[in-house]
């Protein structure tokens, strides 16, 4: 499905503290090498993110762009997203040979969803801190993304999550649509996500 | 000229908040002013936007609306008279995500990069709304957008934001006939920390507004 008209355009929602940065490390990091790719992102109200992303050496510095939100996550992100759009223009003109463009929304709660005018896919994720019952409440960021994660399965046992059980929630919540497990830290499951990136983005 | 639209349901359209052209995005230096607890409550409020509308930008927005009406061609005059780097992205942002809607969703064509207050003003005329509701439905939309900066950023309650508002009805009415004579050999400011303060926000560490 590669987009002829620019780069494969992929929204990464979820909390706050859940992974979204690491995630985007993560994947800058698997497959920056082999293609041209580049962050928009809506949790920098400072230029921190940025700069920890451009010292870790997974992107330089201006292929990352922080976007302001006016406090309304949800709003930049899909009610009406034309600040991102004309931030998705920017990067375009910038880098003609852009084939996958990041857009992290800001912390944000379960009713997140993107516009399908800015993404071309969504991911979500939560974090097994957040307690048993998120994959339960089947919000619409869990049921409606393209693809969900998982992150820190390693804390479970530290905060009374029973993983067997969040696994057959999530399962039910999802109805078929994929979903990854996965513990940022220790690498665990990151080869999954960009598998999904490859084979259903179509890079 | 399209005359077949009623142009109190255009403006409508065009000045909601709702309209996709960022407009909750931008603080106009505000964000600065309040981090400094330079404006901390409704009187604060009140006293800015009055400071804006009577001498600071609006009465610029103002005269450039005015002229355009009359035949001017102005608005590289309009972005060159940003007081900042971030209101100069502010009116080229704005322009560009009001005239892409022009173009693919109504039925005018407006170049790129061209200022939010050009563009409003070409196609109220291609429109053929009159000035004297444009320029209500402008400066009443502004205010109404700098006072939900501040129920959210101070923040203040809605009840006290829509009283400002409601005393803005007046004060835009007032505004306009003290101004009806003004031209374009009136441009300029002396809103001065409006100014210094939206510059000041393009230093601020944490920020949650675009300027």
């Amino acid at each position: 499905m590669k987009n002829i008209n620019g780069p494969l355009k992929i929204g990464i929602g979820g909390g706050i503290g859940t992974g979204k940065t690491s995630l985007t490390e993560a994947i800058a990091k698997n497959i920056s090498k082999k293609i041209s790719m580049a962050v928009i992102s809506n949790d920098i109200y400072t230029t921190e993110d940025a700069e920890y992303l451009m010292k870790a050496q997974v992107l330089p510095i201006d292929r990352i762009k922080g976007v302001e939100t006016g406090g309304c996550p949800h709003t930049a992100v899909r009610d009406e997203p034309s600040i991102n759009l004309l931030a998705v223009e920017e990067m375009k003109k910038k880098f003609p040979d852009l084939e996958l463009l990041l857009l992290e929304s800001g912390g944000d709660n379960l009713a997140a969803t993107f516009s399908p005018e800015l993404v071309d896919m969504s991911i979500y994720m939560f974090d097994v801190c957040m307690g048993q019952d998120i994959p339960r409440k089947k919000s619409p960021a869990i049921i409606k993304s393209d693809l969900l994660v998982i992150n820190k399965i390693d804390l479970a046992p530290y905060v009374d999550v029973d993983l067997d059980q969040m696994k057959k929630d999530v399962e039910e919540a999802r109805n078929g649509l994929p979903y990854v497990f996965c513990d940022m830290k220790k690498n665990i499951g990151i080869d999954k996500i960009t598998d999904f990136l490859i084979s259903n983005g179509g890079l | 000229m399209n005359t077949s639209k009623d142009p109190l349901q255009i403006l409508q359209i065009w000045f909601s908040s709702s309209f996709p052209i960022g407009s909750y995005a931008y603080s106009h230096g505000l964000e600065a002013l309040i981090d400094e607890k330079k404006i901390t409550n409704k009187n604060d409020v009140e006293e800015y936007l009055r400071a804006l509308l009577f001498y600071g930008s609006l009465r610029n927005d103002y005269i450039f609306l005015k002229s355009i009406y009359e035949g001017k061609e102005i608005n590289n005059l309009i972005v060159s008279s940003a007081s900042s780097k971030e209101r100069y992205k502010e009116i080229i942002d704005m322009g560009n995500s009001f005239s892409r809607i022009m173009r693919e969703s109504w039925d005018i064509d407006l170049k790129e990069n061209q200022s939010y207050t050009y563009c409003v003003a070409k196609s109220a005329i291609h429109y053929n709304i009159k000035f004297k509701d444009l320029i209500k439905f402008y400066l009443q939309s502004y205010i109404s957008n700098l006072i939900n900066v501040c129920v959210k950023h101070i923040p203040m309650s809605y009840i006290d934001g829509q009283s400002i508002n409601f005393i803005f009805i007046d004060e835009i009415n007032k505004f306009l006939e003290v101004s009806k004579n003004l031209t374009l050999k009136d441009i300029g400011t002396t809103f001065f920390v409006g100014d210094m303060y939206a510059i000041k926000h393009e230093n601020l560490y944490s920020r949650t507004y675009i300027t």
